[in-house]
């Protein structure tokens, strides 16, 4: 881990550096350069197949990179093995579809990682999982299995699952496009709460009200590059590049 | 011969036969089980000839009848300095076959499992073998519940191989082939044996829905 002394300019969660990734023939990731600072809430927008998804997958290697570096806290992250699931453990990841174990209880869900990854005896992993559980609302539903929550009480679940590894950073990869328009606010509601905890965050969303209200920085992203990125008021209001504009057009009115 | 003749000479024979044939039906799916589970980990893990090593086994038995196999097992392993008793014999033929049809039956199981799952629980930092243990192979067993009955009843099916063991059969379809050389006890002797195989599948199966129904996974 990347020790830093005081009044040294800290070091980014996440550093993205000349990162390119083919699907194929398909450049999916054009040298994207980007970082991630602590406590940071960043904010990535886009049209569908512009690679938002792909770049937030590949901080945790869920998705290869072809070539270019990606740092956590400075150091490189592992190819694979011991390295790799260390790393993985202190990273969130929050997905479109949930992705809760089917056949577990949400309390079972929310202390796997703790008993398995952080050796946490029984007591101690259930405990902290129904406070999570307590704080994205649904205690009650600790003893059921996903299938009988609603969408949005199993996305509010996947979060409580992600917090129990006390990580440093979440990724959150479309975590509300699934949901039904009465269970967005739901789990935005729980969003805000961690951002405004000091959680560093890197949500692929297109909740532009979410961007505008809780984002300090927003990336926007075309065709695999990333086409702009700033400030949401500025960002939003005074768009620099046409492609960013008509995005906006487009999904105006909606 | 009637029934009555039959049973009154033979009935002990029978009884016998069939738990002999309970017996090695239950011998052989424990086995079948653990290598099926074994081979489809081998069939999923990274390690590219550890694969194929899975899939070259469940092609091999899976495609190769059972009357072969025995053959193979009973007088061509000799030649290896291995020489096994008829029972391991068969008992070793239905495992194998048994354990061929189970991996097919467990991959099913496994493609049930959305990928999401297994993205989820690399990201939550679980290596390979622990989400294996605790995702992947859990799920499989549950969703393979009827097909794995099904398998089982198979099994005990194929332990009817005895029969074509020499000298003393002892399982069911044995039983009658002992008879039959014996006394004609014709096509009653083998529905008396029938009525043993049937009976039992039956309580195998009104267990394995049970058991369906209870760890069925909620989706």
């Amino acid at each position: 881990m990347a020790q830093q002394a005081p009044g040294e300019k800290n070091v980014p969660i996440i550093e993205l550096r000349h990162v390119d990734k083919y699907f194929g023939d398909l450049h999916v990731l054009k040298d994207i350069n980007l970082k991630v600072e602590k406590g940071e809430v960043l904010v990535v927008i886009g049209p569908s197949g512009s690679g938002k998804s792909t770049m937030c997958r590949t901080i945790n290697r869920l998705e290869t990179i072809d070539s270019g570096e990606i740092l956590i806290e400075g150091e490189p992250l592992p190819q694979e093995g011991k390295d790799l699931t260390r790393m993985r453990a202190e990273l969130g990841m929050v997905f479109q579809q949930f992705n809760l174990f089917a056949h577990m209880t949400i309390l079972d869900n929310v202390t796997l990682g703790p008993r398995e990854v952080l050796g946490m005896g029984k007591q101690e992993a259930e405990s902290r999982a129904m406070e999570l559980l307590k704080r994205v609302g649904v205690a009650e539903q600790a003893h059921k299995v996903p299938a009988q929550l609603s969408g949005g009480q199993q996305q509010r679940a996947a979060i409580a699952r992600s917090l129990a590894m006390q990580p440093k950073a979440m990724m959150f990869d479309e975590p509300t496009s699934a949901l039904d328009p009465e269970m967005i606010n739901e789990v935005l509601d729980v969003m805000v709460e961690l951002a405004r905890g000091g959680m560093t965050m890197v949500v692929v969303t297109h909740e532009m009200n979410f961007a505008r209200r809780v984002a300090d920085r927003v990336v926007f992203m075309a065709d695999g590059q990333i086409v702009e990125e700033g400030a949401p008021d500025e960002f939003f209001d005074h768009p620099a590049t046409q492609r960013a504009r008509d995005f906006l057009d487009s999904i105006k009115g909606h | 011969m009637g029934l009555s003749e039959l049973l009154g000479t033979y009935g002990q024979n029978y009884l016998n036969g069939l738990l002999a044939t309970w017996s090695m039906t239950a011998v052989s799916f424990v086995f079948v089980m653990v290598l099926a589970v074994a081979v489809t980990v081998m069939r999923v893990c990274p390690f590219g000839p550890l694969r194929v090593v899975g899939d070259l086994y469940v092609q091999i038995f899976r495609n190769i009848p059972g009357v072969a196999l025995l053959i193979l097992i009973a007088y061509a392993l000799p030649d290896l300095k291995i020489v096994l008793d008829w029972r391991t014999c068969v008992i070793a033929t239905t495992i194998l076959l048994g354990s061929a049809f189970g991996s097919e039956n467990f991959m099913s199981g496994i493609n049930t499992i959305g990928v999401g799952q297994v993205e989820a629980a690399r990201s939550l930092g679980l290596s390979f073998t622990k989400i294996l243990r605790r995702i992947v192979i859990p799920q499989a067993l549950r969703t393979t519940v009827l097909p794995m009955t099904n398998l089982l009843i198979a099994v005990m099916l194929t332990t009817a191989l005895g029969s074509q063991v020499p000298l003393n059969p002892q399982e069911l379809t044995g039983v009658v082939s002992y008879v039959n050389t014996r006394a004609t006890g014709g096509i009653l002797a083998f529905l008396v044996s029938a009525v043993g195989y049937v009976g039992t599948a039956f309580v195998i199966s009104l267990v394995g829905n049970r058991i369906d129904k209870r760890v069925r996974i909620l989706r």
